[in-house]
């Protein structure tokens, strides 16, 4: 990908961005990336002392971000089902919040949950029993005062919204 | 959401991540997740702020901010300053300044390979240039790259200045002119 190829992009899309949806650039990036370690800009602080990280560090790193992901992505989804409109960013904002708090002090019974469902995730068998489960499971997480405090942010944000226009309205 | 954006796994599928203005879940991800797998890893940028730059981007226009999200996870973080840069080549020409650039730690090869997604850096660059574009200054982007960074930038074909005293002997690269505004 070199500024030829990006001022042709530019000219057919008007951004340059669409130029990663051609598979054949995609793969040049990500072999022209794995040729680095680290790609960071900005303060030398970054990289200053970097340690060495074992195997185990890293499968444990992959799976907490695994489970991170997988727990998010189901709570984020559950809250846009509401349809919350201006309020959806602060209600998962919160629940985010909430849930990993949750995430940091979990049962024995609910750690074996997460621990399978990881390894299920990790396997990639054709059937997911756990992670079919997993929308229920992170409803059942969050407690009634969590979902309380959830709506109260989504409330919240919408009345800024909605004092924002009338204010906006006045001046118009 | 300002759009999605092509990206590849670590697994070599093609996904679909998304480019936000940062939000305030973006900065929860950094001080809530990655700077706890940052420290367990010793990896220095655990120190870096996240919420400051916010903050920063909400009370004055010339900086902006961006997180780059994927599977409801934060995978890159980037900060520029868009009025107040010039280039080192002509400075009659303003740039786009990347203050701050950063993937999230399980997408660093260093750390992960290979790594949860691929790609973050080129694409964050690249919004850069685009916003560089955007606002007349013809695709011009500067930064200072950390030291292990340098090869990336060069091989980005972003031309190196070398090392600027002012910004503790980090080396100073810059995109030239790519398009007429």
């Amino acid at each position: 990908m070199n500024d030829e190829m990006l001022r042709k992009q530019y000219e057919q899309t008007g951004d340059l961005l669409d130029i990663l949806d051609n598979p054949t650039v995609l793969e040049e990036v990500v072999r022209l990336e794995s040729e680095f370690d680290e790609i960071g800009a900005g303060f030398p602080a970054y990289s200053r002392n970097p340690k060495p990280v074992t195997p185990a560090q890293a499968k444990a790193v992959m799976r907490k971000v695994r489970l991170q992901s997988m727990v998010l992505s189901d709570l984020a989804k559950l809250i846009q089902s509401v349809n919350l409109g201006a309020g959806t960013e602060a209600a998962i904002a919160e629940g985010r919040r909430r849930i990993r708090q949750h995430l940091a002090h979990l049962t024995d019974e609910q750690q074996a949950y997460f621990d399978a469902l990881i390894d299920e995730d990790q396997l990639q068998p054709p059937d997911k029993p756990l992670r079919a489960q997993l929308k229920s499971v992170v409803h059942s997480l969050l407690s009634p005062s969590d979902w309380n405090a959830i709506g109260q942010a989504a409330t919240q944000a919408i009345q800024n919204y909605w004092d924002e226009f009338i204010q906006s309205s006045k001046t118009a | 959401m300002l759009r999605l954006i092509s990206l590849k796994t670590g697994l070599g599928q093609t996904v679909q991540a998304q480019l936000y203005s940062m939000q305030q879940r973006h900065v929860e991800d950094f001080e809530g997740f990655w700077r706890g797998i940052l420290h367990e890893l010793g990896q220095d940028d655990e120190f870096w702020s996240w919420a400051m730059k916010k903050r920063l981007t909400a009370s004055d226009d010339r900086f902006e901010a961006y997180a780059l999200e994927f599977e409801g996870l934060t995978q890159g973080l980037m900060w520029i300053e868009t009025q107040w840069h010039r280039s080192w080549v002509n400075s009659a020409y303003r740039i786009v300044y990347i203050e701050a650039l950063a993937s999230a730690p399980w997408n660093r090869r260093r750390l992960e390979d290979p790594p949860y997604l691929d790609g973050v850096g080129t694409a964050l660059l690249l919004f850069a240039r685009r916003r560089s574009v955007a606002l007349g200054y013809e695709g011009r982007v500067g930064l200072h790259a950390l030291p292990t960074s340098e090869g990336f930038y060069e091989r980005r074909n972003m031309t190196d200045y070398g090392q600027d005293p002012d910004k503790e002997d980090l080396r100073y690269f810059e995109y030239g002119r790519l398009l007429q505004p």
